[in-house]
């Protein structure tokens, strides 16, 4: 079976590191971008099976990365978990209502606990 | 020179008071006439018609004076004068009648002339007074000199002759009587005139006093009778709404043609009156960018003597500045909350990372101080959170929602989670239920979540070990209430009211655990008084605490309607 592939959208390059680095431990093809815009265009290219996204992102805005994906027809159905340190209700609902998977805040999960989600998910 | 508002107000108010009096008069005179017809008809001589016609003249009048008075303080100043003026004047001429066809000399209706006099004394001061007495005595020499000349014919009192009239001596002395009367009278009142004036000086000084503080109020002041009639407006609340040019807002009715179209979405809160007896706030939010104000119009309403209501005063503060500071205060805290958890996910990652071996073979030794570099790092996390919480509160974005909530599985989930920590510093739990199962409760179950798991947190680390930690939870008439007991160090007495404020810590806590916030428990209350409860505090130092809140069982007791104004008015922003 082919090698799952998954998107890491992350401004911080040191989150980016060692999210990146953990999920390779397992049997993934990983791919990293750190602005919403190349990640975008990364997403558009690759149509990765999940794409872990941060919020406040440069150049593109996550929740505006996410609104392209659910616009596009191609890649409406990708798995998206939101993976940001924004907590506020209206971010979340906002989240939810473009069908996201869950989503996480970063500071209060450790990986391996984002690892178990990412591969709940996958296998789902 | 105008009469002022208040005067005009007073003197009409006098006015009402004599026409009432009035009325009793004519009834009376009107029953004493028919009584003295049937009863003294042997030897006294009224004539009906005479008496009926100044009976019916007098009540024409007295409705005149009614109906003149109809539209209150928006008769003209000399409308009013002339009506006062009346209330007296012609009262005297209708008593000389009366003394006339009753006698003239011989009548005994010249009594009568003390009530003019007796109106005199609320309308006029003593000058006024005595050249009214002067008119009346004028009156009665020229009704007692024209019977006596014959220009008047006279109305004999008596159906026998008394041999007083066209008796000089009689005459001269009862008409002297007369006239001491009047003039005595006269003299009497003046006295009690300047008693009412002087008690009436000493009020108004009172109220002068208050009213120059009010009108140099920094806050607009606006005072409204029952019917919205503006009867104070002060220099603040001009300048507020641009109304400086304004110089006779008093007596007019607060409608939106009195206030610029600029602050028309203010009217109806100043045209509002309070439900109940206590002081309401109102924000209102006007204008956009930078012309946009923010007005908090708080309404009192105005008692009598007898606790009446007899209007409301308007208090308008402009909080357009403390609004934006406050949102700026809370977007600055929010951000950098925001970026402190970048770092601090960073750090707890790469501990947890290390601590679990990931990045190769760490000895015990080195686990145990990472581990608790990363005990540290959680409570910042923590903290940070707390701020956040804060934050939200104050921006009014701490969002609730409500639903039918099991806080014995609350409780019981928050406990198993501080299990270990009970264990680790050797504490007993209680946990006492109503016997009757614990109803549930109309609540947000994640923010009272929150509120146990801080009063738990709060008790676990202030207790020494071997304590002990109770949670009672009893069934009130509307409320259940909840306790968090334990057996720590206590809150001083004198800093136990400062106790639910943000960023407070009391002294004896601060030496033992210096890293608390001081978060928890205005975050605790802030939520309690949401859900429409209360929160307490018992304590002894060095004996332990007691927190006790109450959570309303119904619907309808949370404050959610109000938060629901507030967020609009937030995120009209």
């Amino acid at each position: 079976m082919e090698k799952k592939k998954i998107i890491i959208i992350e401004d911080d390059a040191f989150l980016l590191e060692l999210s990146s680095r953990k999920l390779k431990e397992l049997d993934y093809e990983m791919f990293e971008a750190s602005d919403g815009e190349s990640g975008l265009a990364m997403i558009q290219k690759e149509k990765p099976d999940l794409v872990l996204l941060d919020l406040g992102l440069p150049k593109m805005d996550g929740m505006e990365v996410l609104k392209e994906i659910r616009r596009d027809p191609k890649l409406k159905k990708t798995k998206v978990l939101i993976f940001s340190n924004y907590s506020d209700r209206q971010k979340v609902k906002e989240g939810l209502d473009l069908d996201i998977s869950d989503y996480l805040i970063k500071a209060h999960f450790t990986l391996d606990e984002v690892v178990e989600k990412v591969e709940k998910l996958l296998a789902s | 020179m105008g009469m002022t508002y208040a005067q005009k107000e007073r003197e009409i108010q006098a006015i009402r008071w004599i026409i009432r009096g009035r009325w009793i008069i004519l009834f009376g005179a009107g029953s004493l006439g028919v009584i003295q017809k049937v009863i003294g008809a042997s030897s006294v001589n009224l004539s009906p018609l005479a008496i009926g016609l100044i009976l019916a003249v007098s009540i024409l009048l007295n409705l005149f004076y009614w109906f003149s008075l109809r539209r209150g303080v928006e008769i003209s100043d000399v409308g009013l004068r002339l009506l006062s003026l009346m209330q007296i004047l012609v009262d005297q001429v209708m008593y000389s009648f009366v003394v006339y066809f009753s006698g003239g000399i011989e009548s005994l209706s010249f009594v009568f002339y003390i009530l003019p006099i007796l109106s005199a004394t609320v309308l006029y001061r003593t000058l006024g007074i005595m050249i009214f007495a002067l008119v009346n005595v004028l009156l009665y020499i020229g009704l007692i000199y024209g019977e006596l000349i014959g220009t008047l014919a006279h109305q004999p009192r008596y159906l026998f002759d008394p041999g007083i009239f066209r008796n000089p001596d009689v005459t001269i002395s009862n008409a002297l009587l007369v006239i001491a009367t009047i003039v005595l009278a006269s003299i009497f009142t003046t006295f009690i005139s300047r008693m009412l004036r002087a008690r009436e000086a000493e009020i108004t000084r009172e109220r002068d006093k208050v009213m120059s503080m009010l009108k140099r109020f920094p806050d607009g002041v606006i005072m409204l009778d029952e019917e919205f009639r503006i009867s104070f407006f002060n220099e603040r609340a001009k300048e507020m709404f641009q109304m400086q040019h304004w110089d006779s807002i008093v007596g007019r009715k607060m409608t939106a043609q009195i206030i610029p179209k600029t602050f028309s979405e203010i009217v109806p809160s100043l045209r509002q009156k309070t439900k109940s007896k206590e002081v309401e706030m109102i924000e209102i939010a006007m204008g956009t960018g930078p012309d946009r104000t923010i007005f908090q119009v708080s309404t009192t309403p105005l008692t009598d003597a007898s606790k009446r209501t007899i209007g409301m005063m308007k208090v308008i503060h402009d909080v357009t500045r403390e609004r934006e500071i406050d949102r700026m205060k809370s977007e600055f805290i929010s951000i950098a909350a925001h970026q402190l958890r970048t770092p601090l996910s960073a750090v707890k990652w790469v501990l947890k990372m290390i601590i679990d071996g990931d990045m190769g073979k760490v000895t015990p030794e080195q686990k145990k101080y990472l581990s608790k570099g990363y005990e540290s790092n959680e409570r910042m996390i923590n903290l940070v959170n707390d701020l956040l919480s804060v934050s939200r509160i104050e921006e009014g974005r701490f969002l609730y929602e409500f639903e039918m909530v099991d806080l014995d599985e609350l409780i019981k989930a928050e406990a198993s989670e501080e299990n270990h920590a009970f264990t680790k510093k050797n504490l007993t739990f209680e946990y006492h239920r109503p016997a009757k199962g614990t109803p549930k409760v109309y609540a947000d179950a994640s923010k009272l979540r929150l509120v146990i798991q801080n009063l738990i947190d709060n008790a676990v680390r202030y207790t020494p070990e071997g304590g002990k930690i109770t949670i009672d939870v009893e069934r009130q008439k509307e409320f259940l209430s909840v306790s968090v007991s334990d057996t720590g160090v206590g809150i001083p007495k004198s800093q136990q009211r400062k106790l639910f404020t943000k960023f407070f810590r009391a002294s004896n806590v601060l030496k033992m655990s210096p890293d608390g916030t001081g978060l928890g428990l205005f975050i605790v209350r802030n939520v309690v008084r949401k859900h429409g409860g209360q929160i307490d505090v018992r304590s002894e130092e060095g004996k332990g605490a007691t927190f006790t809140f109450t959570i309303p069982l119904k619907k309808g007791m949370t404050q959610v309607k109000e938060d629901e104004d507030f967020k609009k008015f937030m995120e009209s922003f």
